[in-house]
């Protein structure tokens, strides 16, 4: 620090109390006063450019104005985005609770029942081959049903099959028809449709992805076997007339 | 105000002070509206980076000193070493005839008129910031230091350099006018030599 730093650093109160002492100790009479009267001047001098100059209040409203502008638009820009993330939110939770529902509809015919329980009561037409002829009839299907306790799979297993009865469902704008069995105690529905249809195609190509037991063609139809126990042989009870 | 955000309300407190300051640096009516508006939209937009307790006035005056150099072409390494006019002047220098002159402060301050300011322009950005800011601003070297991102001991060379122009400025101007009579003691080479010392690093 030299001479000047010092003189400028004491002014300003910046030294310690041990500088400001030598510093004081160093000085001669004339530098003292010189100093007090420099002080008294700068203090005058701060006071007049803090005095002389204000900011224009057309200058501070032009600012504040824009300001405020920028914080509307910051504000509607917010609001946008939260109004944006919501609606992206919403169709969030609207696109993974209808689009799987509505995938689900076209889809959950190719999934097993859980129960024999549910199977029973889901039963449109009951077990009855008259009214199960007659029901797919109504679906412009010329099949027959046979109908056995058992059946055999391979050599060494035989399946015991009971008919539990018939239903549709409405997969998209087409339907499906389901003969329903309890096969070993196992749920197993035989699907039933007119080939070239989107159904047939879901069936068939569930069954190449080994997402259902086993598909086949009947005559213009085709035929899945969704359950959980392999039986692949409950598709050979569905026949052409 | 009551529409204002506590922010803008913030602002409002300082704007005059800020606009003083700007206005000093820039000397130019057009430039320190221009640099005023613009540093205060830059500090309101990015008003998340202030952190609340801490020195609302620095960090202001950092913003607008940076606003004030980029408008004058400065860059902030200016500020790192003295520059060449630092070195031209004496670091002391009519120190009598100065003291003489300030015996009444009022009187000489109305005697020189816009004078002063005159010898406050000719000051370096580095100098004037410094002097502004510790003078006018009252905030204290390491303040300074902080705004300017310096080390303090260039704080206290552009402080002390400053304050010698001035007095040299202001003396010279006193002598030609008339206000005092005594002849400007004159320094040698040596001694001028003598006062420039780097406290940057």
């Amino acid at each position: 620090m030299d001479r000047d730093e010092l003189r400028s650093a004491y002014l300003d109160g910046e030294l310690s109390v041990a500088e400001a002492l030598a510093y004081e100790k160093s000085l001669t009479e004339q530098e003292c006063s010189g100093l007090i009267a420099e002080r008294r001047f700068e203090a005058s001098l701060g006071e007049t450019i803090r005095s002389d100059i204000r900011c224009p209040d057309p200058l501070w409203h032009r600012v504040k104005a824009r300001i405020r502008d920028e914080h509307r638009v910051r504000f509607i820009g917010v609001g946008w985005r939260w109004g944006a993330i919501g609606a992206a939110a919403t169709a969030l939770v609207l696109i993974s609770i209808i689009v799987p529902e509505a995938l689900r509809g076209q889809t959950a015919f190719l999934e097993p029942v859980a129960s024999l329980e549910a199977l029973r009561q889901d039963a449109d037409i009951p077990a009855d081959l008259n009214a199960v002829a007659h029901f797919l009839a109504s679906h412009k299907m010329a099949l027959t049903l046979r109908m056995t306790p058992t059946i055999r799979e391979t050599d060494s297993h035989t399946h015991q099959v009971t008919f539990l009865g018939a239903r549709e469902r409405k997969v998209g704008s087409e339907k499906v028809v389901q003969l329903m069995y309890n096969c070993c105690g196992t749920p197993a529905v035989v699907l039933l449709s007119h080939q070239n249809t989107e159904v047939a195609d879901r069936i068939l190509r569930a069954s190449r992805e080994q997402r259902i037991q086993a598909s086949r063609r009947v005559g213009p139809y085709v035929v899945g076997l969704v359950s959980k126990h392999h039986a692949p042989v409950l598709l050979r009870l569905v026949g052409q007339i | 105000m009551k529409d204002m955000d506590p922010f803008l309300e913030l602002i409002e407190e300082y704007h005059d002070q800020f606009y003083r300051y700007v206005y000093r640096m820039a000397w130019d009516t057009g430039k320190a509206d221009d640099i005023f508006a613009e540093a205060v939209l830059a500090a309101y937009q990015n008003r998340e980076k202030f952190q609340l307790g801490t020195n609302f006035r620095a960090w202001m005056f950092r913003i607008l000193t940076n606003k004030c150099f980029v408008a004058n072409r400065e860059t902030a390494r200016a500020f790192d070493s003295l520059d060449e006019k630092d070195i031209e002047v004496p670091a002391r220098g009519g120190n009598e005839v100065y003291e003489a002159a300030i015996e009444d402060p009022d009187a000489f301050l109305g005697a020189c008129g816009d004078e002063v300011y005159i010898a406050i322009r000719a000051l370096s950005s580095a100098q004037r910031a410094c002097l502004l800011m510790r003078v006018v601003e009252g905030f204290s070297y390491q303040e300074i230091a902080n705004v300017l991102e310096m080390p303090l001991g260039t704080v206290m060379t552009h402080l002390a350099r400053g304050r010698a122009r001035l007095r040299r400025e202001l003396a010279a101007y006193a002598t030609a006018e008339g206000i005092v009579n005594e002849p400007i003691r004159l320094i040698a080479p040596d001694d001028e030599n003598k006062d420039i010392a780097d406290h940057g690093s």
